[in-house]
């Protein structure tokens, strides 16, 4: 039972704190492409791009917490 | 129709035309009526300058445009609408309406006149009303300057502390009036002092909160008299002359021209039309003796635009020939009536260059399949199925909303499509007492729904990659095809067959084979992108686990709506009237807020996947839209 707990709070902790990193990360990136946008509205594309690259943490952190929960 | 279907834009050709000058207005004329050439600026030679055209009345068509701009600015904030109805005047018979446009000018700028005299009057109501009560009857007392007195109007914090300031001040200050206004909600004060206007207010500097400037109330105040109580008379009545003069006026312009709202309409339209064509003018050039304008065409408007020349005069020189490599070709981007609202990613992203691919009809499969899977529920489709066709019957035609409503109504379809694959409505399992059979249970099949989404991953981002190769083998470069495209998919190929190896546990030559493909794809993505490919090795793989959103954004979704009803079913358990009204609330409640969530949250994640991982693939963005001459920039997508 101990074990199953250990295992839920494991996978809680990747994917939160990926998630909080991620989102850390997006919000420096999203300001300051919005304000390239407001500048210039053909940033959009390169934008978008930029902002969601750090999302990747935040996938990693749930394929590694359905590993745990599925293992 | 095979071309409705294509992956690029529009074939261009470009075209020179030159003539005698004095042929130049109508064949203006004629570019503008067939709203086809996408006029290029040439740059100024010896010989040629920008072109001249003498229109009579222009100047009067500009200010007529102005004047009725305005006039139906005017209108719309008094609520009255004039929707362009596409309605068109003849050029010749503009002038009769000028008269027409400058008396609405007129009215509506005696309207504004009179409402600001109205504002005017009100301050001076406020000013005089606030005087009164502070006790001033004869504004003469505040006029009057007695040496060595002077009067302060301020509106302060505190009253007692103040006043208790006051007090203390016995040598400058002779009296001080007060009272509460109750729509400003604080105090106002009006002090008689002797000395130095800068000692009082330096003593109860922090409970003031501001001080009003009485030399200029009084000014204002100075045409009605100095009686307050008459000011204030005076006031009331003219303020009730100037409510009716402005009724009678709003009445006046309703009556007269909310009825003409077609007629103003064309006008507007007509004089949009004109003003645009000879605002252009400056790209056609000319020369002591020719005229001379030069751009690109669709190919299959060529021959109607060389035909309409033609019949002008033949003696007009038309050359048409195929773009050349390099050239900046504008973008035309024309789609089935189905296909063309997906054409709005586009246009937020970025337009493709002239021969690169248009992922516009890839879009219109791929987008409502990625959104259906994610939402996944017959309830939910239905309920957005319902909100985007309101959208789209409230939207004008061609507008960016509108699209977007045409896509999600797509999306909902699909939605729905997948609600009956995963057996789902509303988050229930059955639909009153049918049964919903589950072809993938997404609360239970977890590991399945991911495996898809990644599967999902795996075609699109391939089919990116082959895109690449064919844009690449399309202009003959094999070698960038090979190494900046084609690498990538070897790479995944031998990541398979490795995996396949430990997986399967089959035999070791899969892994063998496995680890020479990797290598080889390795050192093609370092010849073909050198050290920056290779620091973007893990980046195939973080863009297939993107995917994994597919199911994983639905899977909240799924998940919200199974507690929402398992609160529900145990609410209507209990029996009770108040359960009941819990229930409901809980369902209307819960389900507004998932299905607002399920709305933004596929649109977002589908649309990044397609930007992010998918156009990084191939596409080549920073093509130049195709606006042909004829054709107003605001109805330029209609």
């Amino acid at each position: 039972m101990a074990d199953t707990g250990l295992l839920a709070l494991s996978a809680a902790i990747a994917i939160g704190a990926t998630a909080i990193g991620a989102a850390i990360a997006e919000a420096h990136i999203g300001s300051a492409a919005v304000a390239a946008m407001a500048e210039d509205e053909k940033f959009f594309g390169k934008g978008l791009l930029m902002t969601v690259l750090p999302e990747t943490l935040a996938i990693f952190g749930l394929v590694i917490a359905l590993l745990i929960l599925f293992k | 129709m095979l071309k409705a279907l294509s992956l690029f834009p529009e074939k261009m050709c470009k075209v020179k035309i030159v003539a005698e000058k004095s042929l130049k207005k109508r064949i203006i004329d004629l570019l503008y009526d067939l709203k086809v050439l996408h006029i290029e600026e040439i740059k100024f030679s010896d010989f040629m300058h920008d072109a001249q055209v003498d229109i009579e009345n222009l100047d009067k068509y500009s200010e007529m445009l102005i004047n009725l701009e305005s006039a139906l600015n005017e209108m719309k904030e008094a609520g009255y609408v004039i929707e362009n109805t596409g309605g068109r005047i003849s050029e010749n018979k503009l002038l009769k309406y000028e008269k027409d446009v400058h008396a609405l000018e007129e009215m509506f700028r005696k309207l504004k006149k009179l409402r600001e005299e109205y504002e005017r009057l009100n301050r001076i109501y406020i000013e005089a009303e606030r005087l009164r009560k502070l006790g001033v009857h004869d504004l003469n007392i505040l006029r009057d300057n007695k040496p060595g007195v002077g009067f302060i109007l301020v509106s302060i914090k505190d009253l007692d502390k103040t006043a208790e300031i006051l007090r203390k001040n016995g040598k400058s200050v002779i009296s001080f009036n007060h009272y509460f206004d109750e729509d400003a909600k604080r105090h106002f004060m009006l002090i008689m002092y002797k000395g130095k206007e800068e000692d009082i207010l330096n003593s109860i500097d922090e409970q003031v909160i501001r001080k009003y400037d009485l030399e200029s109330i009084l000014n204002l105040l100075q045409e009605y008299g100095s009686n307050t109580k008459e000011i204030l008379d005076k006031v009331v009545h003219k303020k009730a002359k100037l409510i009716s003069a402005i009724k009678d006026l709003e009445e006046t312009i309703k009556k007269k021209y909310v009825k003409k709202k077609d007629e103003l309409s064309a006008l507007l339209n007509t004089l949009q039309h004109v003003i645009d064509k000879y605002e252009q003018i400056d790209k056609f050039k000319e020369s002591k003796s020719l005229f001379y304008v030069t751009g690109y065409v669709p190919c299959k408007d060529s021959d109607r635009l060389v035909r309409a020349l033609k019949r002008i005069s033949p003696n007009i020189y038309i050359e048409v020939h195929e773009v050349e490599r390099g050239e900046d070709v504008p973008v035309k981007i024309e789609h089935t009536r189905f296909v063309n609202p997906f054409r709005v990613f586009l246009d937020i992203y970025a337009l493709p260059k002239y021969r690169y691919i248009d992922p516009t009809l890839l879009m219109f499969f791929t987008f409502p399949l990625f959104y259906g899977f994610i939402l996944g529920d017959i309830g939910y489709g239905l309920v957005l199925g319902i909100f985007a066709y309101i959208l789209k019957k409230k939207t004008p035609k061609g507008s960016v909303m509108n699209n977007l409503a045409k896509v999600m109504l797509l999306s909902a379809s699909s939605s729905i499509f997948f609600g009956f694959l995963f057996g789902e409505f509303f988050g229930f399992e059955k639909i009153g007492d049918y049964e919903l059979h589950s072809y993938l249970h997404r609360m239970h099949e977890i590991k399945e729904l991911i495996g898809i989404s990644i599967l999902f991953g795996l075609i699109h981002i391939n089919l990116g990659l082959i895109l690449g190769i064919y844009q690449k083998i399309r202009y003959k470069e094999y070698w960038h095809a090979l190494t900046e495209k084609f690498s990538w998919i070897l790479l995944q190929i031998g990541v398979g067959l490795v995996a396949y190896k430990y997986i399967a546990n089959a035999s070791d030559f899969y892994a063998y084979t496995g680890y020479v493909v990797i290598v080889t794809s390795i050192v093609l993505i370092y010849l073909g992108e050198g050290l920056k490919g290779l620091f973007e090795l893990p980046g195939i793989l973080s863009n297939l686990l993107s995917y994994a959103r597919l199911g994983a954004v639905g899977l909240s979704s799924i998940a919200i709506a199974y507690v929402i009803n398992l609160f529900v079913e145990q609410f209507i358990e209990s029996g009770s009237i108040g359960g009941y009204v819990a229930a409901i609330v809980l369902f209307l409640v819960g389900h507004t807020f998932n299905i607002l969530l399920g709305i933004i949250g596929p649109f977002l994640h589908a649309l990044r996947l397609h930007y992010v991982e998918f156009f990084t693939k191939f596409y080549e963005g920073g093509g130049k839209e195709y606006k042909p001459y004829g054709i107003l920039d605001n109805d330029h997508r209609r």
